[in-house]
């Protein structure tokens, strides 16, 4: 396959995906519309027809029948809605959003170059007709004009929507204004998004048409049909300091406003000179468009909806998450590129070029500020806000409550936190078995929370907060709470943990027990959650992102499950330590506190290494039992690392400082103390050496189940050392600490 | 080539000579990018005693050997990784994978980085010799040299007098990794 094929097909995924998210987003405010009993939001309606839309034509570019003729009869669901001739009710929803779902198979199916199966879709197109079939029309006994007199003409042009728009105005009792202004051709774009912007909160903009004489070449003069509710004095206020004029439509058995001036205009179709029509007429040409609205095309909306386009594509560029990657690598190499400047300057620094290393110096740090400043324009870039996690959640909530028959409200909060892309992929899968979890263990039923006192809506919140450079992440629910007791014996029964451990556990320490491996407590699996996979999973796809998972409940008030991940993954801090003669980095975000001991300080407790730590037993790890690593000959790979700049360590050490021996000549250990969630471990290394930004690789598939390593990182001077796995060495400790086997 | 080459075997001088760098490499590709049709080109290396090939179509590049980083609890056959351009590479011994007997690097050791699967790993080779191409015919599913896993090779090629023995790259970097036990 060319490469020109994948580009193509890339591109069709990122932008198919962007309209999906947009569409799920528009139907879950219709939704929310409808559910609160308000109007729905016409723009809505009719932005989710066009994404429909948008995506037939794509999907059938790229041959994918079966999702081509999925969005075509979901378009005509869509375009029933949007003329007002089907009003949408729960169940429609409940079709729309299953529809949202297939879009999600069809593209992961696309992005392996398959389509949909006929079967996956036959099904529910089949219901999907039988919903889009138009209700009755209403009985019309005059042209829903409401009495206003528009010219022949000018109802000539308007498509049906924008009719059907008209009319149900009109029925709202809105006023009908029209706005007139001429508009610069070379920046039409903008002024008519300006215009859009300012009318946009006080009514809705039901057409533009072009009207005037055409005498000027360089500017468009256009009418636009605008209803509101508000009166006239406020249409002026809102286009005040603009050319354009607001006057009202003229209407028979009303007194007409004194100030108006008579709309004897007709507007016209006539020529809107080149610039414009030619994108118009370019534009897809589409049996589609033709097929959904038999009876016209739609040439005048579409001018608008071309401008509007125009505008977007010019201010937001789409970036396939890979090239940023190469971008970070890029960096990451120039970065190595500067450590090796620094070690030129430092050995040229005694000789007698004292200008010329002067300027160096001053070069080098220059270089410096620029590559500062360079990694965080890329790390910006990879940001995205949670909403588009958090927007996926509600259509599940909505699903599985509804499936569950409970009546569940999300409130969500911190959508505009900012994550690296890559982190907010890997949060749907855990955010979602959390959530399902809370609607189907947490919540309790409607009979069981009025005796409870509770409200019959369960609350599930999910809450977003950015806290220095960690996010953290809850759900919290207000259902039942986890039952302690009821864990302890699920997991004693299941042998994970021996009745004695059970005894010294707090209460949070029992409920952390609901992320061990095996805690799936397989009698309570329902469809929906499916215990099967259990949270140890969750807790492994948090881990990988180098976050920690959290949980708590108070029994009959609620649970809370709170993450706490890293901003981005593309760039950490790590601590360099050696051990055995290796060199490894461990991640900062893992790490509570360093300390420096003497052997004498550890005692052994059942055959495992602990030291006191402010009264609390610490339990130790030697790295180099974790990873059975032989001691090197003192020639093998002793190069200290670079990087070490006397930067503090936690704990405080200068990092450049570190003695070797105790005053009474007992060699100096090193404890890392890492945590995840409650748990502590001190991890014995030989050398702190310090501190430094890295970059974490993959180490790739066939390295991938490898225990206790994250990745590998490089240092400079072709030196590659691994990136330790702190929740992985944690786990692996702990685990081993169960079976009571002596390190 | 000439009767000479074939009578003088495998000493090492003659050897020197029609040592492929990596330009012949690289314009033995080209060449083939151009379209000239082979069954198959195979690059040839030696390692102990006997000269191996692998199909260049997995070939990716070949690099001058450099510091390997350890890697804990992996097979012997796997000294560990290297970073290539910001792209971090399994290195996989093949001697030891092959289990022939262990050599210590010497000038012409070389790491040769194949794709397989769109993933890079890295083979120690002891010496890189130059492209060859072939036949179907040509090879054939005979001798092969003793204690090696046959799921490894490919086939035996007989090209100029000499005997290539065709590797399966596929088998040969496909491996489980003990995973340490709870």
């Amino acid at each position: 396959m060319s490469s020109g094929t994948d580009k193509a097909l890339n591109e069709f995924l990122s932008e198919a995906q962007e309209i999906v998210e947009t569409l799920n987003r528009n139907l879950l405010a219709l939704d929310e519309q409808r559910a609160a009993g308000r109007m729905s939001d016409p723009e809505l309606i009719n932005d989710s027809f066009r994404a429909v839309h948008s995506l037939k034509g794509l999907s059938g570019l790229f041959g994918l029948t079966q999702t081509s003729d999925l969005a075509h009869t979901l378009e005509n669901l869509l375009d029933a809605i949007r003329l007002g001739k089907l009003h949408p009710r729960p169940d429609t929803f409940d079709l729309l959003f299953e529809a949202v779902e297939l879009f999600g198979r069809a593209l992961a199916a696309a992005a392996d170059g398959g389509d949909l199966e006929h079967a996956q879709v036959a099904d529910y197109l089949s219901r999907l007709q039988v919903a889009s079939a138009p209700e009755a029309p209403e009985e019309v006994d005059d042209d829903g004009f409401g009495g206003y007199q528009f010219e022949a003409s000018l109802l000539s042009v308007l498509t049906e929507y924008e009719e059907h728009r008209l009319r149900e105005n009109i029925r709202m009792g809105a006023v009908i204004y029209r706005l007139n202004g001429k508009f610069d051709l070379m920046a039409i774009d903008k002024g008519i998004e300006s215009i859009k912007e300012r009318v946009k909160p006080v009514g809705e903009i039901l057409t533009y048409l072009p009207s005037g004489e055409g005498t000027d070449p360089s500017t468009l003069e256009l009418d636009i049909l605008v209803a509101s509710h508000e009166p006239l004095k406020k249409l002026r206020e809102v286009v005040e300091g603009t050319s354009v004029t607001v006057d009202p439509v003229p209407r028979s058995g009303r007194e007409p406003d004194r100030t108006a001036a008579p709309a004897t205009r007709t507007p016209t179709r006539a020529r809107p000179p080149e610039p414009v029509q030619a994108p118009a007429s370019a534009r897809r040409a589409s049996p589609t468009a033709q097929e959904s609205s038999p009876s016209r095309a739609e040439p005048r909306q579409e001018v608008a909806e071309e401008m509007t386009t125009l505008r977007s594509v010019s201010q937001t560029v789409r970036v396939d998450i890979r090239k940023l990657d190469a971008l970070m690598n890029a960096v990451g190499e120039l970065g190595l590129v500067h450590t090796g400047l620094l070690s030129l300057l430092e050995r040229i620094a005694t000789s007698k070029l004292v200008e010329e290393t002067q300027t160096l110096r001053h070069e080098v740090r220059s270089l410096e500020r620029k590559l500062t400043e360079l990694q965080n324009g890329i790390l910006e870039v990879r940001m995205v806000p949670l909403r588009q996690v958090f927007d996926k959640l509600s259509r599940v909530v909505r699903k599985v409550s509804r499936s569950m028959n409970k009546q569940i409200r999300l409130d969500i909060s911190g959508a505009d936190t900012e994550l690296d892309k890559l982190i907010v992929e890997e949060l749907s899968d855990p955010l979602m078995h959390i959530i399902r979890n809370s609607i189907d263990h947490g919540i309790e039923s409607e009979v069981e929370r009025v005796s409870a006192g509770k409200p019959e809506v369960g609350t599930i919140s999910v809450r977003a907060m950015q806290q220095g450079n960690r996010v953290i992440v809850s759900v919290a629910d207000d259902g039942h709470g986890i039952d302690e007791k009821a864990i302890a014996e699920t997991a004693t029964r299941l042998g994970l943990v021996d009745e004695a451990s059970i005894q010294e556990m707090s209460r949070r320490d029992l409920l952390n027990l609901l992320f061990l491996p095996g805690m799936s407590t397989r009698e309570e699996a329902t469809e929906i959650s499916g215990r099967g996979v259990g949270l140890d999973v969750v807790k492994t796809n948090i881990a990988n992102l180098s976050g920690i998972i959290d949980v708590s409940s108070t029994p009959g008030v609620g649970t809370q499950v709170t993450m706490t991940l890293p901003i981005t993954l593309a760039i950490i801090q790590a601590i360099i330590v050696r051990v055995a003669g290796r060199t490894y980095a461990l991640p900062l975000n893992g790490v509570v506190e360093s300390l420096m001991i003497t052997p004498s300080e550890i005692r052994t407790i059942e055959g495992r290494e602990v030291i006191s730590l402010r009264r609390q037993t610490l339990r130790l790890a030697r790295v180099k039992d974790i990873f059975r690593l032989r001691d090197l000959a003192p020639s093998d790979g002793a190069v200290p690392p670079t990087g070490s700049r006397g930067v503090e360590l936690p704990g405080g050490f200068p990092a450049d400082a570190l003695p070797s021996t105790s005053p009474d000549g007992e060699p100096y250990l090193y404890v890392v103390v890492v945590g995840i969630a409650q748990h502590r471990l001190g991890l014995v290394v030989d050398e702190l050496v310090g501190q430094q930004d890295i970059v974490i690789k993959p180490l790739g598939r066939a390295l991938s189940s490898l225990r206790g390593v994250a990745g590998a990182t490089e240092l400079g001077g072709q030196k590659t050392v691994l990136v330790l796995d702190v929740p992985g060495m944690v786990e692996a400790a702990l685990a081993r600490g169960g079976t009571a086997e002596a390190a | 080539m000439t009767g000479r080459d074939k009578d003088s075997g495998r000493a090492p001088p003659t050897r020197a000579r029609q040592l492929a760098t990596e330009d012949t490499f690289l314009a033995a590709y080209t060449r083939r990018r151009a379209g000239q049709k082979h069954d198959l080109e195979v690059l040839t290396f030696r390692l102990a005693d006997e000269i191996y090939g692998l199909d260049i179509s997995w070939m990716r590049e070949i690099s001058k050997l450099r510091p390997i980083t350890e890697v804990p609890q992996v097979p012997p056959f796997l000294p560990g990784i290297v970073t290539l351009r910001g792209t971090v590479i399994p290195i996989i011994d093949l001697r030891r994978r092959l289990l022939l007997p262990a050599a210590d690097a010497s000038g012409y050791t070389r790491i040769l980085i194949v794709e397989h699967q769109e993933e890079p790993f890295g083979l120690i080779v002891d010496q890189v010799l130059k492209v060859v191409r072939m036949v179907e015919q040509q090879i054939e599913s005979a001798p092969l040299p003793g204690g090696i896993d046959s799921d490894f090779l490919a086939g035996v090629a007989r090209v100029e007098e000499e005997l290539i023995v065709l590797l399966n790259l596929p088998t040969v970097v496909t491996f489980a990794l003990e995973v340490a036990s709870r």
